[in-house]
Order: C-alpha cells, then structure tokens, then sequence
C-alpha cells in the first residue's frame, strides 16, 4: 500500500498544515474559554452567566463553587429563568445562586447538591418539585451532563480528578465556546447600555395575541364545569425524596415550590406529592416549606385579560420570567412590604406544610378544582379585576 | 476506552508520537508495541476480562497449531468442532445463559432468578473472527500462522471492541508482509481524516440529539401511549444514530488502523441508499453480513435449493443473526422480520425479472427513489424492535407509528431530534460516503461490489480526499467539531454486542 512519490511529498506537507492546524485551533481555543472563563468568575459576571443558557452543565458547579452562596436554586431551564440573581439578591439582601439548566433532569439536580454540598453549604435551597419527577422525561434527558466535573462521585466518594477534568472540560467542550461567545455578546452588550430585559433570553415576553385559540381553550376550561377522570400512574417521587433528604442531612433550609404551570396535573399527583413532603418535613432537620402557585391565579390566568398583548410573566415558550420569580421569592420568603418587594396578589400560593394536613388537602382540591371549572374562594372575574389593578405595577418590578 | 472521548484521545496524542520514537528511532517492534497497546485498550474497561481475551486468544493459537499438523480429517472435524463449540460456549455463557435459562425456566413454571454476568466487551466479535479463523485453518486456507500476528490480528484495538470483523486473509497476510512498521505521513493524513469523520458522525451529528429518542423508547418501557409524531421521531431518530454511530465507529476504526498502516475491511456503504432490504444488506455491517452468508445461510441451504429452502435460510439466517445482536426476543423479532423482508425481496426478484414491464419499471429512476424510502420506512419500523427495551415497548412505540394512540405533542417536531431529519436525510441520501471521498487512496478492503458506485463517485462528486492544504484545514476543522462536541461519554451501540 502506498501512494506515489509525489502524493508522500504532498502528504508530508498535509501532515505539517494539519498539525500546525490542530495546534493553533487548539491553543486559541483554550486560551479563549481560559481568558473569558476569568472574566465569568468575577461576582458581577456571575450573575449573568447563570442567566445564559448552554453552559449551564459545565460551568454552573464551577461558578458555584467560585460564588459560594447563601441561597441556591436547583431544576431545569423554567428554574433558570425565574430567578434572576441581579433581582433576587437585592431583594433578600443574601446571596443567591441559581443552578437551573436546560432540560436539567432529577438526576442531575441532585448531583449537583451532591457536587455542591460537598464544597459549600449553602443556607437554603429552593426546588421546584416538578423538576424531580421519576418519570422518563424528566430522568433521561441528560444533555451534556458530566459527571467527573462535580466534587463527589455518584457514590458519594470524592473525586480526585475534578480539578483536572474541570479545566478540559472548561477548556475544550464545544458547548462552552459557543457559550463563551454567547457571553461575550451579551456582556459588550450591556457594557454598552444595554438592560438585562434587553439582552437576556429568560426576559423575552410571549405575545397573547397570537394565541387567542389557546386562551379561549384555557378559558373554557376555568368556566365550564367537568369531572375529573385520571387512570394513570402515580409518580413515587423517589428522585424528589432523595434530593430533599440530601438537602436536610446536610442542614440547608429547603424551599420546595410548584411553578406556575396551572391544570398540568391531576389532583391525585399533587396530593400524593403533598403527604411525601409531609413525611418528609417530619423527618427533616432543617426547615423545610412547599408554596404551591401551579394554579389558576393572577400569574396564570395573565393571558386571560381583555386586550393584552406582550406578557410580563411568561417568555414565549412558555417559561415562567424572572418577575414570577420575584412574586415566588417574596412570598416564600415572606418579604412583602420590604423596599423592592412586589405587591403580591391576594390569591398567590400558601405554605401548605405550615398550614394544617385537612385544610392543605382542601386548598389542593380547590384550587385544582378551577381548572374543572369549580370556583371557591375568589371567583375567576375577582382575580382578573385584581390582575387588572396590579397589572401595570409588576411589569415594572423586573430591572432595567 | 472509547475512541469518541477526551481519554482516548489525549491518549493518543501522547502514545502516537511515543510509537515513532520507539518504533522509528529506537527499532522497537511496532508488532509487539501494537499488542501492547491492543491489550492496555482492552484491559482498561475491566482488567479481568483481558484473562478471558488472551485465554482464548491461546487457545484457539493451540488448536489452530494442532489442525495445521494433524492430516487425518476426522481427527480434524473434531477438533473444528471442539474449537466452534468451546468458542460458542464461552460467547453463550456470557451472552445469552440469563436469556436461555430464564425462557426454559419460564417455559417449565420453574422459578429462575438471573445471575449476574457481566459481558466482556467485544466477545461477539472476537469469538466470530476466531470462529472464522479456525474454520479457514480446517479449510487449509492458510499454512501456518505466527503467534504475534496471530495475537495482533485478534486484540488489533481498531478492530477488537466492534469490529468490522476481519478474516484472517484480510489481516494477516498484510502483518506478514509489512517490514516498515512506522506512521508514514500519506498514511496518517488519511488515517486522521477517516477519524475525525467518524468522530465528527458521532459526536457532532448525533448524539446530542439521542437524548429525544431514548426518551420516547423509555416512555413505551413504563406504559406510557406513543403518539404517531414520538412514535416515528423515535424510530427515524434511532435509524439515524445506530448508522451515524456504527458507521461513525467504523469510519474511525478504518483510521486507527490506516495510521499504524494497516488495511481494514469497509463495513458501510451508504446503507440508506438501498433500494430494497437485500441491497441494505450488501451495504450494512458488510462484514458481519458475509460471517452469516458463509456459516449460516450456505450451510442452510443458500439460494440454489430452490425457493422454500431459500426463504427457509435467509428467515433461519437473520434470525440467528438477530440473536446475534442481543439475547432478547426483541432482537429474535428484529432477525425475523428481516428474514421475511429478505424473503419477499427474493420472491419479488423472481417475478418481476421475466416480466418485461416490471423488469423496465424497476430500472427506473422514479422506482428506485421510492424503494429507497419504502426501504427506510421499513427498516425504522424493524430498528423499533432492535432498541426497545423489551417486546411489549416496541409494540407499544409500533402502536403509535401507526397512529394508534392519536397525533400526540406537535411541538416535538419543532424541538430535539426532528428539526435535524432534514439534514440527515441529505448526508445518507445524497453525500457520498467516506470511502467514496477517499476513492483514490487504499484506505480499506473494498468488495468489488462497489467498484461502479465508486467509479460512478469520480464523475458526480467533486468532494475527494487529497493530500492538500485544503483537506488538511477540513480534517482539522473535522476533528475539532467533532471533539468539542463530546459531551458525556456515550459509549457505541455496537460495543455492546
């Protein structure tokens, strides 16, 4: 085998571009993700960077580890875009890191506390329950994931080669270059007077105009009323159980939420949900809330309003915006009436471990029941006449 | 090691030059520094199972040995056979003892809990090149044979987790004759180039989006309704990747193998541009095609038996070829149906050939666009049966392709794996392949089967391999892609057959 004379001097040649080539491509592109990476540490620039999708698997468990937190949220994308750490931490005067990443499975979630416990223990953390479902989808979309960049092994045993496989990872994946140049876009961006709302993704607004067949759906569904037929399977909530009890052992307060996305389930998953974390506060040893907001109320039923038109709630696939982000944190919290806080609505979720078992179980059938056209409590008109009194004032809470 | 990771090619970038040195400037045997580095390979997944390599390795040498010496032919027979059952035992012990025992257990009402065996990698392999090996050896289609090569041809690491599975008059004649056993630079630059490809199909093109098919199959394991969209989003999906991650495995073995000098068999071409099932075949896992053409379909009867032995032997072949894959009834289904669809290829062919119409219609070029997406329409539903966990999901994912369980979530056509259908139907429709872009050069074994497709390649595509600056910045570019691509890792769907 062999190619002619001539074609070996070529080949010699070749051999010579395609090493200088690979030498080059690989010092500039190392150089690059190193020199921005430096620039992504520093505190200010953190706060952007969790807010930029595409990273989130590779950098977040760094960038944790470089912000060391007093708050921290976990779950995937819809976590990621509702809070804004620019507007959380002012508002709580604490420091706040968000770990959501796209698509971020239960599994995921949980080493990351495993990863992230084991370097700094943060005071609190916040988990929106329906991101630690054990069901396919939320187990099996691992996109990117890696595990030899966290602290600990999936077995809870350190691992010894983290620094090493961080700094390659960092360094070489794909994901991070592209990522990196997302960064420096956004950042010249706001360098140059641009605002948060303008340059990053989780402040798009979803236009209700254009979905007056989802609302009138949406609508009919809250007015006409219908039984309730469910013949699935209940989720074990395994995944949810396991990170909750990390998060416990390890002595962080945590904050569990239902997310804004109203009539998704059946009242039998949410109740069963309910009596785990139930049993799950007994045994806890930190504190441990669960605000529900996955039902219609002034957030959700946003769309419902006569005439509106760019949503300041909802981006337009869907995701909760970093304002949603900032009712949830004021009322788990408990910081209405503080400088920055928003006027919450009258009927915004409720902390249904600190409320008796009964009373919890009743609220959970109630406020599902709406979504069969049951009302109890504030009718559907009160909360879209109350929606229409704040309305203007929450779409000024996001920063400029 | 997998080849598509940061350790295997960090790896490589530290032994390659090493190799040079030892081998070019120091004299050492690249022979024996290949075996090394064969065996370091195999022993890095789990050191004991390099036990279980070399122990067959010898073995075999020993019967081998034994078979050039002994002239009585009975004593011969037997010793093939103690060779074929002793290498299709161990392959049955690790593979397929859970699979049989639980079935008979189950058909008996007997109570059986599976016992845990972890399978060697690559015994499916490394036991058929062996099996063919001794098979040649009783043939006498060989004289004698030296230990080292013998080794080098077994454990070569290009070829030993996942093949293509090599025959010895492939391999060892090339081991035998090679004297220069250092990297050559013509050698390298299409070594390199044929690695990023695969490397760029794997990593690149396919499995960031993977995730979006393992989602819909695990779904149909936990009961869940498969609409027709995630039904057919999961079967062409999965078409996609096991051919962009098979052939992206071969692609890149072909590579390893070429920079160390060394010519391995193709195992792909262009199998989506098949026509029929029978022309898919010719294209497909070509060396896995022709181990079960020589010692299963011949021996059960061929083609020459008329038809009913005919259709006997291509549904008895494919179907042992399915068991092959997996000890599952889902594969033995997968083996089936391609057994049929064989079967009625061979029926068709019969028929159309002496009808004149017909013989002219299937000329044509209209026909032969719509057999390409009858053929791909047929093999996405029989790959449902080759990646479901079990036959009850397959059914299930079956149910959905044909809209059993309603149109299901549209906006999955918009988001995962779908958007990018369009341009994967452009690559295995209308872009040659990677031999057909290194036409010029002797990169592989090629069956002359293709001679006219790749003749045909000259005149329709300008897109062919030099040794060029331009080519040089392409396989760069290539690499590169493919390497910052690399997610997780994610081992092969072949590694574990």
């Amino acid at each position: 085998m062999g190619l002619v004379a001539q074609s070996r001097k070529a080949s010699r040649r070749f051999v010579r571009v395609l090493i200088l080539c690979i030498v080059s491509i690989l010092f500039a592109v190392v150089l690059l993700n190193n020199a921005i990476f430096q620039l992504i540490k520093s505190p200010d620039q953190i706060r952007t960077a969790e807010m930029i999708p595409g990273w989130g698997r590779i950098y977040k468990p760094l960038l944790y580890d470089a912000a060391q937190p007093d708050l921290v949220s976990f779950g995937y994308s819809w976590v990621r875009d509702l809070f804004d750490p620019e507007i959380a931490e002012p508002l709580i005067g604490k420091t706040f890191f968000n770990f959501g990443v796209s698509g971020g499975t239960s599994y995921e979630s949980y080493r990351f506390m495993q990863g992230a416990l084991a370097y700094h223990v943060p005071e609190a953390a916040f988990l929106d329950v329906r991101a630690f479902y054990d069901v396919p989808r939320a187990r099996l979309t691992e996109h990117q994931f890696d595990d030899s960049i966290l602290r600990v092994n999936r077995d809870g045993s350190p691992n010894t080669t983290v620094a090493l496989s961080r700094w390659f990872k960092m360094s070489t994946a794909g994901a991070v270059l592209g990522s990196n140049i997302r960064f420096l876009r956004t950042n010249l961006a706001l360098r140059a007077g641009s605002t948060r709302q303008d340059v990053l993704e989780p402040y798009q607004h979803r236009d209700w105009s254009i979905m007056p067949d989802k609302i009138a759906d949406y609508r009919r569904q809250l007015m006409e009323p219908s039984a309730e037929s469910f013949d699935g399977d209940i989720p074990t909530f395994s995944d949810l159980a396991a990170s909750v009890k990390l998060l416990c052992g390890a002595g962080v307060t945590v904050h569990l939420y239902d997310g804004p996305y109203p009539c998704a389930e059946p009242t039998e998953i949410a109740l069963s949900r309910f009596v785990l974390l139930k049993g799950l506060q007994a045994q806890c040893a930190s504190d441990m809330t669960f605000h529900a907001f996955g039902y219609p109320n002034a957030v959700t039923m946003e769309g419902l309003q006569e005439g509106v038109g760019e949503s300041i709630f909802f981006r337009p696939d869907g995701h909760p915006r970093p304002t949603i982000g900032q009712l949830i944190l004021t009322r788990i919290l408990g910081l209405e009436g503080r400088d920055l806080a928003p006027t919450l609505p009258r009927d915004f979720g409720v902390d249904l471990l600190a409320i008796p078992e009964s009373e919890a179980r009743t609220w959970i059938a109630e406020k599902d029941g709406r979504c069969r056209g049951k009302w109890s409590g504030q009718t559907m008109e009160q909360i879209l006449a109350e929606l229409a009194t704040n309305y203007a004032s929450w779409a000024d809470i996001a920063p400029e | 090691m997998v080849f598509a990771s940061n350790i295997f090619i960090v790896c490589m970038a530290i032994v390659l030059p090493i190799y040079v040195l030892l081998v070019g400037r120091f004299g050492f045997s690249g022979r024996v520094l290949l075996i090394f580095l064969s065996l370091a390979f195999y022993a890095y997944w789990t050191p004991i199972y390099l036990v279980i390599l070399l122990g067959s390795i010898v073995a075999n040498f020993a019967v081998a040995q034994s078979l050039l010496r002994d002239q009585d032919d009975r004593s011969r027979r037997f010793k093939l056979w103690f060779a074929v059952i002793g290498n299709l035992g161990l392959l049955g012990y690790f593979k397929y003892f859970n699979f049989f025992a639980a079935n008979i257990a189950d058909l008996l009402g007997l109570d059986f809990s599976t016992v845990s065996i972890a399978l060697p990698l690559g015994i499916s392999f490394f036991t058929f090149q062996q099996v063919s090996f001794i098979a040649d050896v009783h043939q006498r289609r060989l004289q004698n044979v030296d230990f080292l090569d013998y080794t080098l041809f077994i454990a070569f690491f290009p070829q030993l987790i996942a093949g293509p599975i090599v025959s010895q008059a492939e391999l060892l004649p090339q081991l035998k004759r090679k004297k220069n056993w250092n990297i050559r630079a013509d050698q390298f630059a299409l070594g390199f180039f044929l690695f990023s490809v695969g490397l760029f199909k794997k990593s690149f093109l396919i499995d960031p989006y993977t995730a979006f098919v393992d989602v819909v199959f695990d779904d149909a394991k936990h009961g869940v309704a498969i609409g027709f969209i995630d039904g057919w989003t999961a079967a062409i999906g999965y078409s996609f990747q096991i051919y962009f991650d098979f052939s992206g495995y071969s692609d890149m073995a072909i590579g390893l193998a070429l920079l160390f000098g060394l010519r391995l068999p193709i195992n792909f071409f262009s199998p989506y541009k098949a026509a029929s099932i029978r022309d898919f075949w010719r294209r497909w896992h070509i060396t896995l095609s022709r181990m079960l053409q020589r010692f299963l379909y011949i021996p059960f009867g061929g083609s020459r038996n008329g038809k009913t032995r005919t259709v006997i032997a291509l549904i008895g072949t494919m179907t042992i070829g399915g068991l092959w894959h997996g000890a599952g009834w889902q594969f033995v289904i997968w083996g089936l149906l391609h057994g049929i669809m064989l079967s009625v290829c061979h029926l068709w062919a019969g028929f159309y050939r002496p009808r004149i119409f017909l013989n002219q219609l299937v000329q044509t070029r209209i026909w032969y666009m719509s057999m390409v997406v009858v053929t791909f329409a047929a093999l996405a539903i029989t790959w449902v049966f080759f990646r479901a966990e079990d036959v009850p999901s397959a059914l299930s994912v079956v149910q959905g392709m044909l809209g059993m369980n309603g149109l299901g979530d549209t906006n999955y056509l918009t988001r995962g794996i779908a958007p990018a259908f369009p341009i994967y139907f452009f690559i295995v429709w209308a872009m040659p392949n990677s031999i057909q872009i290194t036409r010029r050069f002797p990169v592989a074994i090629k069956p002359d089967t293709f001679k006219t497709e790749l003749s045909l390649s000259r005149s329709r595509w300008k897109l062919q391999f030099r040794p060029n600056i331009v080519w040089a910045i392409v396989s760069a570019a290539t690499f590169f892609a493919g390497w910052f691509s690399l997610s997780s890792l994610s081992p092969f769907i072949y590694f574990q057959f």
